[in-house]
C-alpha cells in the first residue's frame, strides 16, 4: 500500500483553494490549505507537505519572501514546489523566481486538472 | 491720551485716542482746495510757498495738512534738492510702491505688503483704461506698465481692447462694457500678449469723489488650463490607445493608429516616433515624420539601435549634450545620428509585457523643443500598451493556429461550461453526432447527446477533476455510438471555468 502523500495549496481565491484541494483528496492527496504566504509559512512550521502548489500574486508576503523563507528551513529542503499562477513564466524568470532547484514545475492559470496532477505525480517521483 | 506703566520693564504705552473729527468739513473743504491748487499751479508740481500763496495757509499748517493728503494716497511729492515738488497722484495706490519703506506710513506699510503678496493679479484702471495701480503678481507679469492703456496688455496688435478668449467671449471689450456703464461687473477668460490665459473679474467700484475705477483680478490660468487640456487629452488618448488595441488585428495596424492618435490627440511633433519589429527586422515607415531615408546606412544604424534595446532589455537613452563621453559602438553611432539629423535626444524603449519584449519605441527628437518630463513617461507608458496590444494580437493569432489543428483533429473535441453545457465543438463532433453547424449544439446540456446516463460525469469531472470512461454518444438520428471519453476540468484564475473533453471513437463511422 503507497503512502499517502501531502500536497500543500497556497492561492487567495477561495474557489480555487476549494476546488483544488477536493480534486486532490478525491485522488487520494492529503492536503493543507493556506490563503496568503504568511499562513503558508505558519503551517509549514507544523507540517512538511512534499509538495506545495503556489500561487505567486497575493496580497501580502510577496513569492520572494516565501521562497526565501522556505530556502532557509532545512527541514523543507525535499519539499517540491509548483507555482501554480496567472502571471507568465517569462515574467516568473525575470523576476528571478525560478532560480531555487525546489521549484519543479510552472503552471499557467488557466489550467488543466489532469496537467497538474501529472506535476504532481512527477514531483514525487523526485522526491522518492 | 490714557498712559500705562508696565512695572517689569519700565515702559510707557501711549494710547492715543483720534480727536474727534469736528472740522470733518472744514477740513474736507481745505482738502479739495489744496488738490485744486497743484492742479492750477501745473503739471511741473507746486512748491509749498507756491501752495501757501493760492490757499493762504501759513507753511507748517499747509505741510501737516499735504501729509495728511498723501498719507490718502491723494497726492505724492519729489525731493528735489532741499525742496519738496507736491503732484496729484494719479496712480494713488501705486505711489505706495515707490515709497521708500522708511517713508511710508504704518497704513501704507502694511497695505503695501497686503498688495503686493497677494496670489492673484489686482489691476486698477480709470475710466479712460487708464492703469492706475497693478500689484507685485501682475508686475511680474507684464513689468510696470503703469499710466498705459490697459489693453496694451492683452494685445498688441489692436488698440480696442481685444483679447481672444476662449468662449468666444472677449474679456477686454468686456471690460470695455464697464467702462462703457453697460456692465456692471465681467467674468471672462482670455489670453494676453504673451498668450497666457488668463481668468479675469471686474467689477465698477465708486470712489470717494464720486468717480468711478475698475478693479479687476487677474489670474494667470496658463498653468492650470495647460494641464486640464493635457488631462483631457491623455483621457481620450487613453481611450483611443484601448480601441487601438481592441480592434487591430495585425501588428502594423496596430502601430501604425497608436502613433496617428498619438500625434493627433497630444500633438506630438518634436521629431520621429518608430516601431522596430525584430521579426521583420523592419521599422513601421508610417511613423516617419520629419527623419525620412536618408541613405540606407542611416537605416541601418537606427534599426541597430532599436534591436540593441531588446538585446539588453532597457530604455537606451543619447543627449546630444553627452556626445563624445560614451565609447561603445552603439552609442557611437547613436551619436553620429543625432549629429546628422541635428537631434537633441534619442530614445529606445523596448516594447515589453508580462515579461516578454515585442520589438523597441526609436524616438528622434528634434533639436528645437526640449522633452518635458512627463512626455517621456507618457511614451514609456505608450511603449506598454502597444507591447500588450502586440501580445495580443500574437496570442490571438497563435489560438486561431491552434483551433484549427483542433478542427482538423479526427477525433470529437468539445467543452461544456460547470454546468454541462456544450460552448464548443469541433468539425468531427458535428460530423459525427449528424449535425450542420455548431449552433444546433452550442448552449444545450451534454446529458442530450449520450444514451448512458453520463450527468454523473460531470460530477465525477468537478469532483476529481478528470473522468475517463466509455460512453455510447447518441447521435442527431437517434442512433448509438461507442466512445470513450477523456476529460478534465479547466481552472481559472477565480475558480473552475470549464471541461473539456475528447471522445475517441470506438466503432468505424
Amino acid at each position: 500500500m503507497t503512502e499517502t502523500k501531502n500536497v500543500m495549496i497556497v492561492d487567495d481565491e477561495a474557489d480555487v483553494l476549494l476546488s483544488v484541494t477536493q480534486i486532490l483528496e478525491a485522488n487520494n492527496y492529503r492536503t493543507i490549505k493556506a490563503r496568503n504566504g504568511q499562513e503558508c509559512l505558519d503551517k509549514l512550521k507544523e507540517e512538511k507537505p512534499d509538495v506545495l502548489l503556489l500561487d505567486i500574486m497575493m496580497p501580502g508576503l510577496t513569492s520572494k519572501e516565501i521562497l526565501r523563507a522556505i530556502q532557509k528551513d532545512s527541514r523543507l529542503a525535499r519539499m517540491k514546489i509548483i507555482f501554480l499562477t496567472a502571471i507568465h513564466s517569462l515574467e516568473a524568470e525575470e523576476e528571478g523566481l525560478l532560480a531555487s532547484k525546489q521549484i519543479v514545475d510552472f503552471i499557467e492559470k488557466p489550467f488543466s486538472v489532469r496537467r497538474m496532477l501529472d506535476a504532481i505525480e512527477k514531483a514525487i517521483e523526485f522526491n522518492d | 491720551m490714557k498712559a500705562s506703566i508696565d512695572g517689569n520693564h519700565s515702559t510707557i504705552y501711549l494710547y492715543l485716542r483720534p480727536p474727534l473729527c469736528i472740522y470733518m468739513n472744514t477740513e474736507e473743504e481745505i482738502f479739495n482746495k489744496l488738490i485744486d491748487a497743484i492742479q492750477d499751479i501745473g503739471d511741473m508740481g507746486a512748491t509749498i510757498d507756491e501752495i501757501s500763496k493760492v490757499v493762504l495757509i501759513e507753511r507748517h499748517t499747509l505741510s501737516k495738512y499735504l501729509n495728511r493728503l498723501r498719507a490718502d494716497g491723494r497726492v505724492s511729492y519729489k525731493q528735489i534738492g532741499k525742496a519738496k515738488v507736491w503732484f496729484l497722484s494719479r496712480a494713488p495706490l501705486q505711489s505706495i510702491f515707490c515709497l521708500k519703506e522708511e517713508d511710508k506710513t504704518y497704513t501704507e506699510k502694511i497695505f503695501s505688503r497686503i498688495l503686493s503678496d497677494m496670489p492673484e493679479g489686482l489691476l486698477i484702471l480709470d475710466f479712460d483704461s487708464n492703469i492706475l495701480f497693478m500689484n507685485r503678481y501682475l508686475t511680474t507679469l507684464w513689468g510696470d506698465c503703469i499710466g498705459q492703456k490697459y489693453y496694451h496688455i492683452f494685445s498688441s496688435s489692436s488698440n480696442n481692447g481685444s483679447v481672444k478668449d476662449g468662449s468666444g467671449k472677449d474679456g477686454s471689450g468686456l471690460i470695455m462694457a464697464i467702462i462703457d456703464r453697460k456692465m456692471e461687473e465681467v467674468e471672462s477668460r482670455g489670453e494676453d500678449i504673451d498668450g497666457r490665459i488668463l481668468d479675469i473679474k471686474a467689477r465698477r467700484v465708486e470712489n470717494p469723489d464720486n468717480s468711478s475705477s475698475i478693479i479687476a483680478i487677474i489670474s494667470d490660468s496658463t498653468e492650470k488650463v495647460g494641464n486640464e487640456k493635457r488631462i483631457k487629452n491623455l483621457s481620450e488618448l487613453h481611450r483611443l490607445l484601448g480601441e487601438s488595441v481592441n480592434r487591430s488585428y495585425a501588428i502594423d495596424q496596430l502601430c501604425s493608429t497608436i502613433l496617428n492618435n498619438l500625434r493627433e490627440v497630444i500633438g506630438f511633433d518634436m521629431g520621429d516616433i518608430l516601431i522596430y519589429d525584430p521579426d521583420k527586422d523592419v521599422l513601421s515607415s508610417n511613423a516617419q515624420k520629419g527623419y525620412p531615408h536618408q541613405n540606407e546606412n542611416s537605416e541601418e544604424w537606427k534599426r541597430r539601435i532599436a534591436m540593441e534595446a531588446i538585446n539588453r532589455k532597457e530604455i537606451l537613452f543619447f543627449d546630444s549634450s553627452n556626445k563624445g563621453m560614451d565609447k561603445d559602438e552603439i552609442a557611437r553611432t547613436a551619436y553620429s545620428l543625432i549629429e546628422e539629423y541635428n537631434l537633441q535626444k534619442m530614445y529606445a524603449i523596448p516594447l515589453k509585457t508580462k515579461g516578454e519584449i515585442h520589438g523597441s519605441l526609436l524616438i528622434l527628437f528634434g533639436s528645437r523643443k526640449a522633452m518635458a518630463d512627463e512626455d517621456r513617461f507618457l511614451l514609456e507608458g505608450i511603449s506598454e500598451t502597444i507591447a500588450s496590444g502586440i501580445a495580443k494580437i500574437k496570442a490571438e493569432e497563435e489560438w486561431r493556429l491552434k483551433a484549427n489543428v483542433l478542427e482538423i483533429f479526427s477525433h470529437p473535441i468539445f467543452m461544456t461550461n460547470i454546468e454541462g453545457r456544450l460552448t464548443y465543438v469541433n468539425s468531427a463532433f458535428l460530423e459525427i453526432w449528424g449535425y450542420d453547424k455548431e449552433n444546433e449544439v452550442l448552449g444545450r446540456p451534454w446529458s442530450e447527446f449520450w444514451k448512458d446516463e453520463s450527468k454523473d460525469v460531470v460530477t465525477a469531472v468537478c469532483e476529481k477533476g478528470s473522468w475517463k470512461g466509455d460512453l455510447v454518444a447518441m447521435k442527431k438520428d437517434g442512433s448509438g455510438y461507442k466512445t470513450q471519453l477523456s476529460t478534465s476540468l479547466i481552472i481559472g484564475k477565480k475558480g473552475p471555468l470549464q471541461i473539456v473533453a475528447i471522445a475517441e471513437p470506438q466503432e468505424k463511422k
